[in-house]
């Protein structure tokens, strides 16, 4: 199963605990997991970074990133809502948080 | 191509509201069938819309970008348009009231089903 995570919220929701939980428990089980970035979830690239070792595509809004001030160019996995059209072409599941 | 239905309960004074339509479009350029309903707060985006926020951006062309570059079906709850401007309001160009059972029906008919 191929398993797009959005995550929109910011560090003050329990979003981000809850993405990692599930992107962890699906690598587990074999699936393909994409996380998607955006508005104040943005926040959590590095948090979350750690999850590419796992084997999940991680990518985030690198303009939602910038209009907020952490924005990093050169780290892996800026991206935009286009990148999220693609993730989502051949997914199963989409989920928002 | 499968479709997807986009539930948008965030209207336009929320950065949320403007993800949600950015979603919509996504999923329309990975190859969905897309279809939006407007709900509660949300219904603010069938009418006129001045916000001119975040990034320097334009909302109000997202949700033209999705009637007209996407051929998204935009649709909007009747009650949640009602109770945000009135009864004799009538949505913007290509965004239709809901009838009764358009909720039910796009539901059941769609793969994928997101409220951002």
């Amino acid at each position: 199963m191929v398993l797009v995570l959005c995550l929109y919220s910011g560090p003050r929701s329990e979003g981000v605990h809850t993405v990692r939980e599930l992107a962890v428990a699906a690598l587990a089980k074999g699936h393909e997991v994409r996380v998607f970035l955006a508005g104040d979830g943005t926040a959590h690239a590095e948090s979350l970074a750690s999850l590419r070792d796992a084997g999940a595509r991680v990518v985030g809004c690198s303009a939602d990133a910038a209009v907020r001030g952490w924005d990093k160019p050169g780290t892996p996995g800026r991206g935009s809502f286009v990148d999220l059209g693609d993730m989502t072409s051949d997914a199963d599941r989409v989920l928002v948080f | 191509m499968s479709r997807a239905l986009v539930v948008i309960d965030h209207g336009p004074s929320t950065e949320r509201g403007w993800l949600a339509l950015r979603t919509a479009l996504a999923l329309s350029l990975g190859g969905h069938d897309v279809a939006v309903f407007l709900y509660a707060e949300g219904a603010g985006w069938a009418l006129p819309v001045d916000a001119r926020a975040w990034l320097g951006g334009d909302p109000d062309k997202e949700v033209a970008g999705l009637l007209d570059d996407a051929g998204a079906a935009v649709i909007v709850d009747r009650d949640s348009l009602e109770a945000i401007a009135g009864a004799s309001v009538e949505p913007v160009r290509g965004i239709v009231l809901a009838e009764r059972d358009d909720f039910d029906r796009r539901y059941s008919e769609s793969a994928t089903v997101v409220s951002p």
